[in-house]
């Protein structure tokens, strides 16, 4: 019996993998050994107003989320897909017409060899590219895949895609919506996405903050990205020495519920309502930095009449007002304001200040924009005054630099890690939430790059498509993750995926995700457990868009993810399978550079400081190397430099901080925005003041006579990109996630008590989610934690059932972003909206369907491939994971004995 | 309290500095409080991440290329 | 040495990784001590989550991971024929997974629950306070030191609201906690001797907010509230939201809350420690 253990990390987290015999048999969180370096100590206080004489110091492991402790059922997961597919009514015609394409998504697999469907991609790769031009070929990812530098969509995919030549599909910043596109217009930071840098303020937080606002965010649930549970302790810290907690959300979240000392419930959409509400008392009672202000804001005294109702609608912004929109007490309003401004507060908007599902409604960019003037308001960057919302700013050692998955320099696609950079030669684009208007339109323009991090003018970049002089997309490789749980109105995936237009679809993933069902070939990709891989524990890049996001954690954490075990099944490595086409397109040893998936991980280990710290054998060996910080480490607070005058000193500053300047046009806080007013004067969505708007899907819209209830899909807290929740029976059997009836789980919908009364919803009861874009067959919570006129259901469900396989249905899976708007947040703001959607729910009395629907296909193929398979409710419910199991072990010892 | 040694303040982001060997060396990373190069032969990055401290020696004999 | 585990209710913040490591570490597997744990269906640690209050001006949960006890005295060995359940002598207690067949009655025992019944298999199952972990010598011998070997679930938390160690060492770890902390024993295993310890788990609170006139539109800031419920009288003072809240209190009374404050009517109210309840948002009168 030989147990191997070996290392891993995956959105939620870094793990420790034991495998016996071939199999793996436990997950567990990384505990750190006594050779493994002593963690940062920090001196605070004990309670608030006490001395500095209590120390705080992490626990010794890196902390995942629970999600990670799932990674065995994903490698042995009842969705995975085991055997390269093909559709079976589709036909590979000459000309790519005929190909029975309005079967997509009801069409029954049939198992193919891997030569059979590679080489039929390869075919239809050259068929197309001859027929159209290399920009006829379109491919995209999910937000998140796998972790790990090597196989992570920015390095492998883009290695391949970008030497085929492709129209490549720009992301829109959908966690950051609001304040990629309203922020910077502030504050600058546009090279943070909006967000702000919360270097070292953990330890300001806990030696100073007295209050912290925590505006839309769930930290204990959106975990800091992909920190885990890494930052936990932190707030439980903070409660303990009496700091107030103050969170706002239409739902008293799971971090607000345990820590609140205060929750209010705006109604969705009307936050920004509540600061002007705020910014009113500020303002009357004189309760703001006037000094501050005076010195670092621009065309404030402008913002002030408006607010004070010397604007042109003559309307005072008071707490009155603020109470029509919001539902929130003037008197609490009034409240809230005094408080925030007269202790020590820091606060922010979602995961890392700069988020939050307020920031993806129709006025969202306005919200941000006013978040920050309030936080400048109270002398931004000042001990204990800051925007920090209590997930980032841990010590760090930043002498230590290993590459994220957004550096370009830690991409197997770049130089220095490959020896030749992949470059795209194609130019055409198209813009990720609205790829279906596209390609069923034939005609499609917006503005921007999505990712706007290098430069403030990038949002306002003209695009079109099809680009003058190219051809339309009539290829589809979708690559990862499923679409239909989180992007906008995405019933209209169905319709193009059912286009003519698309000739040829490929699907490459692990799972059976909602949209590999659309595909007329299906790829099986392996787990990052059944592969090579290299990767940091929540670093997403250091000269990207999220700078530094490893303070997020208490732990640097760089891991060798080890092959634990052999790819299941069929399955391969995405590496492997784009290999395998690239040879058959006849540039394989162009891609690969003659590497393995282990010669790559080297380079990474090689072209960073790791190789520094500790050798190939021991990193391997070990599994894992923690950077230690120093014990004296250098403090660079975040936003401190610009409260006290002094040259920036934070890491991923632009030069001109250093003359004590903001990124916007003046260098200050602009209240009137000088961007905005230069890019864009006439845009209805961004005005040069930020200022509350109704949205254009809320309660004040036409619509709401119709659909009077607000649906909030915020980020999940049992899911994580769609990915978990799907593969883990056991995560159904939580009951604030789903309830798992007659084989399916059902997703959880909550509603106020006072409106399940009125409609005579229980709770427990089957609720229909509707509106004119589709529907939803959810469970209901009934819980005073909602606000009234909200129903909250968690997005990214990686679960798609639709009761009637391949046509816009009711689904039963949970996909709730089917109801959401496919509009943009403005004319001229590319952004995603899914929380300004206006829905009815209803008692659902119908038939309850039986079984979930995609099961069939994958049960068929894996029964034609071996009689004696297990099927998916074998899987789920039985014994199907021990006798996959059994298999895989009796397979690996037969093979060791040879 | 603030530290003057900002990369970014003395070398140029992506900017190529010779060295009087006559290597030259591409800076590929200013965030940090150290310098980080690879060198550059015939157009392509080679060779392993260089720190170089931005007050060295070595650092002061860098020129623009 | 008496092993336990330390359950701190307050500090779970209901993260479900315990419940995911213990279903990681049984559900399909056996060991010496166990049968494997179904799929689905079992919760050898369960996450009991419920919602406090009935107003959403005042909500909060308790969130209480609960496992088998592993009682003094349990109930299901009282239960079980032939020497099915056994308490080990560091009081660790284990259904014997072949000697248990066919008694259903040692699943029904249980006061809190936390022993289900395996349909298929016949027998009862529970935690096992991953003895069979911690029997195994070749178990984490990796990491080098045998005192990090713990029950997966306590690994596996982030909140510091699960413990483990010797409960008869004053200066263990978990000793030391524990006597820091309220010990709230499960109501359903009151009088029990139990070594896991639940602790604040919360009884009942009453809160509500107290504003000056309507038409002032104001939060009132230090209006003295008392509460009176069972011969004991709580007295605390709203904050800077006007709000008063008493936690703690003792279930299923009569409570009567006077709130005062200068120059204006008092007001009283009566309630009841049945549930946790928002008394009322008070507007003062002069």
């Amino acid at each position: 019996m030989a147990e191997k253990i070996t290392h891993s990390i995956c959105v939620g987290g870094p793990i420790a993998i034991h495998t016996v015999d071939g199999v793996i048999r436990r997950i567990r969180p990384i505990i750190f050994d006594n050779n493994d370096p002593k963690g940062w100590v920090i001196k605070a206080r004990s309670k608030v107003g006490g001395a500095q004489d209590a120390e705080y110091t992490p626990n010794r492991k890196a902390q995942p989320a629970f999600i990670a402790l799932t990674e065995k059922n994903r490698a042995y997961s009842y969705d995975r897909i085991r055997y390269p597919m093909i559709r079976e009514d589709f036909v590979e015609t000459p000309d790519g017409k005929n190909r029975n394409t309005e079967n997509r998504g009801k069409s029954e697999y049939r198992r193919a060899s891997w030569d059979e469907a590679l080489d039929l991609v390869a075919r239809e790769i050259k068929r197309l590219q001859a027929t159209y031009g290399k920009e006829t070929i379109t491919a995209c990812t999910g937000s998140h895949h796998s972790w790990g530098l090597v196989g992570y969509k920015l390095s492998t995919f883009a290695r391949f895609f970008r030497m085929l030549g492709y129209t490549e599909i720009k992301d829109n910043p959908d966690s950051w919506e609001g304040f990629t596109w309203g922020a910077p217009h502030t504050y600058g930071y546009y090279w943070r996405l909006g967000g702000t840098e919360a270097f070292d303020l953990l330890e300001d937080a806990l030696q100073n903050v007295e209050t912290m606002i925590m505006w839309s965010h769930d930290p204990d649930t959106t975990r800091g990205g992909y920190a885990g549970n890494e930052s936990t302790m932190w707030r439980h810290w903070l409660d303990d020495m009496g700091v107030q907690f103050i969170y706002i959300d239409p739902y008293n979240n799971f971090s607000s519920v345990k820590q609140a000392d205060k929750w209010f419930g705006p109604r969705p959409g009307t936050d920004a309502a509540l600061c002007e509400g705020i910014a009113h008392v500020w303002i009357t009672e004189g309760l703001y930095d006037k000094e501050y202000i005076a010195k670092h804001g621009h065309r404030f005294d402008e913002w002030a009449d408006y607010i004070l109702g010397k604007g042109v609608d003559k309307t005072p912004k008071d707490p009155k007002w603020a109470e029509e929109e919001t539902g929130i007490p003037a008197a609490d309003i009034k409240a809230l304001a005094r408080r925030w401004a007269t202790t020590k507060t820091m606060g922010g908007s979602g995961l890392r200040g700069g988020f939050g599902g307020v920031c993806r409604t129709a006025n969202g960019t306005e919200f941000a924009r006013l978040m920050v003037q309030l936080f400048a308001m109270q002398g931004m960057g000042k001990p204990g005054q800051n925007i920090w919302s209590g997930t980032t700013g841990a010590p760090m050692d930043y002498n230590f630099w290993f590459g994220g998955y957004s550096d370009p320099l830690s991409q197997i696609a770049n130089q220095p890690i490959a020896d030749k950079t992949a470059v795209n030669p194609v130019t055409q684009k198209l813009y990720r939430p609205n790829v279906p208007d596209a390609i069923l339109d034939g005609h499609y323009e917006w503005y921007g790059e999505g990712f706007c991090g290098g430069g403030i003018d990038l949002e306002f970049t003209e695009h079109i498509y099809p680009e003058p002089g190219y051809n339309k997309v009539h290829m589809f490789w979708r690559y990862g993750g499923t679409f239909m749980g989180t992007m906008l109105d995405t019933n209209k995936w169905i319709k193009m995926y059912q286009s003519p237009e698309l000739e040829f679809v490929v699907n490459q993933d692990i799972h059976f995700h909602g949209e590999a069902r659309f595909a007329d070939v299906i790829l099986p990709a392996c787990t990052n457990l059944e592969r090579y891989d290299i990767g940091e524990l929540c670093n997403s890049g250091n000269g990207g868009y999220q700078s530094h996001s490893q303070t997020g954690n208490s732990w640097q954490v760089v891991v060798f993810q080890d092959k634990a075990i052999e790819p299941l099944w069929d399955s391969q490595s995405d590496y492997w399978i784009f290999a395998q086409v690239a040879e058959r397109l006849g540039w394989g040893k162009d891609f690969t550079e003659g590497r393995t998936e282990l010669d790559w991980c080297k380079r990474f280990w090689e072209k960073s400081d790791l190789c520094e710290r500790i050798s190939w054998e021991d990193f391997t060996k070990k599994g894992y190397y923690v950077a230690p910080v120093p014990e004296n480490w250098e403090r660079h607070p975040g936003f401190r430099w610009f409260a006290e005058g002094y040259p920036c000193d934070t890491p991923n500053h632009k030069p001109f901080q250093e003359e004590g300047k903001l990124g916007t046009f003046t260098g200050k806080f602009e209240f009137v925005s000088e961007s905005l007013l230069y890019f864009a004067p006439d845009d209805e969505a961004r005005t040069p003041i930020a200022t509350y708007k109704p949205s254009w899907e809320g309660h004040r819209s036409i619509k709401a006579r119709k659909y009077p209830f607000h649906l909030i899909t915020p980020h999940p807290r049992f899911d994580y990109h769609t990915q978990h929740n799907s593969s883990t029976p056991w995560i159904w059997e939580i009951p604030e996630n789903r309830k798992y009836i007659e084989g399916n789980p059902y997703l959880v919908a909550r509603i106020h008590p006072e409106k399940a009364a009125e409609k005579g919803i229980k709770d427990g009861d089957l609720i229909l989610l509707f509106n004119e874009r589709g529907s939803v067959l959810c469970v209901a919570r009934v819980t005073y934690r909602v606000e009234v006129n909200t129903i909250h259901a968690y997005g990214s469900s990686g679960i798609y059932n639709p009761t009637v396989p391949g046509e816009a249905s009711m689904d039963i899976g949970g996909c709730v972003n089917i109801l959401s708007p496919g509009k943009l947040m403005g004319s001229k703001v590319p952004g995603m909206a899914p929380n300004s959607t206006l829905l009815d729910v209803v008692k659902y009395e119908g038939e309850v369907p039986k079984t979930q629907y995609f099961e069939y296909k994958l049960d068929k193929v894996a029964l034609q491939a071996d009689p004696d398979a297990e099927t998916c409710v074998e899987i789920i419910e039985g014994h199907g994971f021990e006798k996959i199991q059994a298999k895989v072990k009796a397979a690996y010892v037969g093979k060791v004995s040879e | 309290m603030a530290n003057k040694i900002m990369v970014q303040h003395l070398f140029k982001l992506n900017g190529l500095y010779k060295e009087p060997d006559g290597k030259v060396l591409k800076i590929v990373l200013s965030e940090v409080y150290n310098l980080r190069c690879f060198e550059v032969k015939d157009g392509n990055l080679t060779g392993p991440l260089i720190k170089i401290h931005p007050e060295s020696d070595r650092a002061k004999a860098l020129v623009e290329a | 040495m008496r092993l336990g585990i330390a359950v701190d209710s307050r500090m779970c913040m209901a993260c479900y990784c315990c419940f995911t490591a213990c279903k990681d570490e049984h559900c399909g597997f056996a060991s010496k001590l166990s049968a494997a744990q179904p799929m689905m269906g079992q919760f050898w640690i369960d996450v009991r989550e419920w919602e406090r209050g009935d107003n959403s001006r005042k909500i909060k949960t308790a969130t209480v991971p609960t496992l088998c006890a592993h009682c003094t005295d349990p109930a299901c060995a009282k239960a079980a024929k032939n020497d099915a359940v056994y308490k080990r002598e560091d009081g660790i207690v284990i259904i014997d997974p072949e000697k248990s067949k066919g008694q259903k009655a040692i699943a029904d025992a249980c006061p809190i629950g936390a022993v289900y019944w395996n349909e298929e298999l016949e027998i009862p199952q529970k935690c096992t306070m991953c003895a069979e972990l911690l029997d195994d010598p070749e178990y984490l011998s990796y990491l080098g030191d045998a005192k990090l070997k713990k029950p997966r679930c306590v690994e596996a938390c982030p909140n510091n609201a699960l413990l483990f160690g010797d409960l008869d060492d004053p200066n263990s770890d978990i000793s030391k906690y524990i006597a820091s902390q309220r010990l709230t024993q499960l109501e359903a295993l009151a009088g029990q001797e139990t070594n896991v310890k639940y602790l604040n788990v919360p009884t009942v609170f009453l809160a509500g907010t107290v504003y000056y006139p309507a038409e002032q539109e104001e939060v009132f800031i230090g209006a003295k509230v008392k509460v009176e419920v069972d011969g004991q009288t709580f007295e605390t003072e709203t904050n800077y939201f006007g709000d008063w809240e008493v936690e703690w209190l003792p279930k299923n009374k009569d409570a009567k809350i006077t709130v005062t404050a200068d120059g204006y009517k008092p007001v009283s109210y009566s309630a009841k420690t049945d549930a946790d309840h928002y008394v009322d948002s008070t507007y003062l009168s002069k």
